[in-house]
């Protein structure tokens, strides 16, 4: 087989920090190549310099046999693209963006539908959607089309699928398994390891260098500890007072759409309880309408006693939030930060003093306290908005998909942070999109179209769907799934 | 208590943008010394060409007369009215002058002389005030009534341009600043932590208000220090008249902003919002064109306008000295848009959707 991709000796740094340290590998022809490793390993680094978009200090690379130095152009017309971020215009429709990506490599949709059929016929049906209106799953299907457009033989997909739920990652890496037997290259990054297990080889990058490259198995096992970490383990106190979230006939609707169709449900004081759900189940929106940042259409909610409708402010006071998106002031340090949420929960200027030391050198970031947070990994951005959250002692606290994005040892340090937390008598209520995750919690509901499809602790669900682990429970529920991502193939399906 | 955290949280922000600080002393100093000297409506040396066909030594002096003038700037002489109205056409000159032949004679007879003036007024107030003053000086007669200039005696335009720039300056820093602020934390997410948080509208608004405030303050001594350094210019009424005017003036445009910012979700939309509004504001204020020659319906518009009020008040203060009853009515106005204003802003800030 040809080789496509060379990479030899490649470094690269910003100022101090070093990206990239002598990377070198070479990408056969019609190859699933993967790449993994922690946040700020270097992953998108180096798809920069492969895409021609960032020039290497030292080292050479080759795309197509054409240099990424001399002969970006010819690499540029032959190469697929999807950033980490979606790259799609939020405010044209799905049919005009990929009209336009089309136009930009001086094709038209028409001359390489072939290609795209298959996936853009599932987002067909919302061709006059706005790609900002797509779910996740959605967005990230249109961006795949975008990249696919001009028929590159080389594509480069940097994390496609952080933030999308189980269902659709899957019907995603369907997707790319079509693509390599068309022939095409593909190389991706991904923090999930049950993705890396679909690749041909994978590489592990740590820290900017290549500790190693070969069949997924091998590599897992041999950096098992960062990894595939063991699990944790807890001992459940769950206590069956009074429950500290009461929910009863919750409906949230925008417009005609029913985000949250009659939900109830109950958290105990202690639990850790686990809100799971596809893209667009409606999660979110409830656990939004817990904190007080959004108002229910109808039914009552009690949290800790406070009716959300009428009581929020109260709420408010006696609770910890972290939200999907990183929301902390980037332009502070680690130590403003505590400081700044602290005085907002009223705690007193003493008591901050104390507990910001005690804060710090737990979650290990003493040496980071005057660091600007823009600069820290994402990683240790979490556990930063997690120690936040739970500064001023709350009773309760809510986590949105709080491990978006990072390796799975991180999200393993992260969840013993939450287990301490749990230990103080901390209520935990989270969403997630890792099922690993799932597992952690005491006690799970399944969110499908809006309403709570099951609610039972994982082993109970475990028994009751006879899977094997939680994977297995959310493919199952979300499969049913009217709306949301897998409903839009199913609704396919049926056309044809 | 919590506003003494958030408080110190903006200026820290204020502090680590490497470019805003800058820009807010960078900004007034600018407009200080550089827009008195080129935002002018004084007319001054007009480019004039002159036909004399009478070549008589009446017709040279006139022409000596109109040389030595500051407001003309001779150009050309060409031989015929036909050259002349090409120069203008090609706007080699802004106007003709066109001497008859026997234009002494007449002189000599007693009889007024017909000389035939034409301008080029596709900018009309620079066209009807060149051809008056060409015509005082065909004319030199002496005027009937005495003239006293109060309060501007030396009729310098840079005296009356100065206050209104501060002004401008002022409706910038504190209405865009607050704005894109609140904004930019909209795009950033991070307002959604401050809303699950037990903070409350008033605080919120408040603690983005209040360091604009004193940003507002120190530019405002900044510009009144220039002034008096570059122009010699200080204000001839009670400067704590001044600054209790600026006070209120400040928390009008930031309460602008703030209610603006509230309604937008991203900058772009915040930015154009806003400049729209200012550039009404700044038209119809009275800065660069009298609100008396407006049409009745204008004037009525300028009265929903609190850039005029504080346009006004600045002058009268600066210039005329007045007190503050004189500033009486002004200042009420002001006060009701700062309160109206601010209860909209807190109104509109949803902590709840």
């Amino acid at each position: 087989m040809e080789t496509l991709i060379e990479v030899s000796h490649v470094s690269k740094s910003y100022g101090k920090v070093q990206a990239l340290r002598d990377v070198s590998f070479q990408v056969k022809q019609g190859e699933l190549f993967g790449l993994i490793g922690p946040d700020g390993s270097g992953k998108s680094t180096l798809f920069r310099i492969l895409t021609t978009l960032l020039k290497p200090d030292q080292g050479t690379a080759h795309v197509l046999h054409a240099d990424v130095l001399a002969d970006f152009r010819t690499i540029r017309r032959s190469v697929g693209y999807m950033p980490g971020r979606f790259s799609l215009y939020q405010d044209l429709t799905v049919e005009e963006n990929l009209r336009f990506f089309a136009t930009v490599f001086h094709t038209t949709v028409e001359e390489n539908y072939e290609r795209i059929r298959p996936i853009y016929g599932q987002i067909a049906p919302f061709k006059d959607r706005r790609a900002g209106a797509l779910s996740g799953g959605m967005k990230q299907k249109l961006a795949l089309c975008c990249a696919l457009v001009h028929a590159p033989q080389i594509l480069l997909l940097d994390e496609p699928t952080t933030g999308v739920d189980p269902v659709s990652r899957r019907e995603f890496w369907e997707m790319l398994a079509r693509l390599r037997q068309e022939g095409i290259t593909l190389v991706v990054s991904t923090p999930f390891m049950d993705e890396a297990r679909r690749c041909d080889r994978v590489a592990f990058l740590y820290e900017g260098e290549i500790k190693g490259i070969d069949r997924p198995e091998t590599i897992l096992t041999r950096f098992s500890d960062i990894l595939c970490p063991p699990g944790l383990e807890r001992k459940t106190a769950v206590e069956n007072a009074a429950p500290l979230i009461q929910v009863d006939n919750l409906v949230k609707r925008f417009g005609t759409f029913t985000a949250v169709d009659h939900i109830s449900f109950s958290v105990q004081r202690g639990e850790i309880f686990g809100f799971l759900g596809a893209n667009g189940a409606g999660k979110t929106t409830a656990m939004r309408i817990l904190c007080g940042l959004s108002l229910p259409s109808e039914g009552k909610a009690e949290v800790m006693g406070f009716d959300v409708r009428t009581q929020s402010e109260e709420i408010k006071r006696r609770i910890g939030y972290m939200s999907q998106k990183f929301s902390l002031y980037e332009d502070l340090t680690v130590r403003e930060n505590l400081r700044l949420f602290g005085g907002i929960y009223g705690v007193n200027a003493k008591e901050i003093t104390t507990r910001t030391e005690e804060t710090l050198r737990r979650i290990g970031l003493y040496e980071e306290q005057h660091t600007l947070v823009r600069s820290l990994p994402l990683g240790w951005k979490q556990r930063l908005a997690f120690s936040v959250a739970i500064f001023h002692r709350p009773e309760l606290v809510f986590l949105d998909e709080p491990t978006g994005g990072v390796d799975p040892a991180t999200r393993r340090q992260f969840w013993e942070l939450i287990y301490q937390a749990a230990d103080q008598g901390i209520t935990i209520f989270v969403t997630t999109h890792y099922m690993d995750e799932a597992e952690y919690c005491d006690r799970i509901s399944m969110m499908v179209d809006g309403h709570i499809r099951a609610l039972d602790t994982p082993d109970g669900l475990k028994a009751r769907f006879q899977a094997r682990d939680m994977d297995e429970v959310f493919q199952k529920l979300a499969r049913e799934a009217q709306r949301g991502d897998a409903a839009f193939t199913h609704a396919q399906t049926e056309r044809l | 208590m919590m506003l003494r955290y958030l408080i110190e949280k903006e200026f820290k922000q204020l502090k680590r943008n490497r470019f805003l600080p800058r820009l807010i002393l960078l900004f007034p100093c600018v407009m200080m010394l550089v827009m008195p000297w080129a935002a002018t409506l004084e007319i001054e040396d007009l480019r004039i060409a002159v036909i004399d066909h009478d070549q008589s030594p009446s017709s040279q002096r006139l022409v000596h007369r109109i040389e030595a003038s500051r407001y003309f700037q001779l150009t050309a002489l060409p031989a015929s009215y036909a050259q002349g109205l090409n120069a203008i056409e090609k706007d080699q000159v802004d106007m003709l002058l066109e001497i008859p032949r026997g234009f002494e004679k007449d002189q000599a007879r007693g009889v007024s002389p017909s000389t035939l003036i034409a301008v080029n007024t596709v900018n009309g107030t620079k066209g009807v005030l060149g051809s008056t003053y060409l015509q005082q000086i065909l004319n030199p007669q002496p005027s009937p009534a005495s003239v006293r200039y109060q309060f501007n005696p030396y009729l310098n335009y840079k005296v009356f341009m100065v206050p209104a720039l501060m002004t401008m300056i002022l409706v910038l820093l504190c209405g865009f600043l607050p704005a894109l602020n609140v904004v930019s934390e909209k795009e950033a997410g991070t307002i959604e932590q401050i809303n699950v948080s037990p903070v409350s509208r008033f605080t919120f608004t408040l603690a983005k208000l209040l360091p604009y405030w004193a940003i507002g303050f120190v530019v405002l001594n900044l510009c009144m220090l220039l002034a008096w350094l570059v122009y010699g210019l200080t204000p001839e009424g009670n400067i704590l008249t001044i600054y209790l005017t600026t006070l209120i003036f400040a928390l009008v445009m930031s309460g602008l902003g703030l209610v603006i910012s509230n309604y937008s979700s991203t900058l772009q939309q915040a930015m154009f919002v806003m400049w729209f509004c200012m550039l009404i504001f700044i038209l119809m204020s009275g800065l660069f064109t009298p609100i008396s020659s407006m049409p009745e319906w204008a004037q009525y518009i300028t009265y929903l306008n609190p850039l005029r009020y504080f346009m006004e008040i600045m002058r009268m203060v600066y210039l005329k000295g007045s007190h503050i009853g004189d500033i009486g009515f002004q200042l009420s106005m002001l006060s009701t848009f700062a309160v109206l204003l601010y209860v909209w802003a807190i109104r509109s800030y949803r902590k709840q959707q």
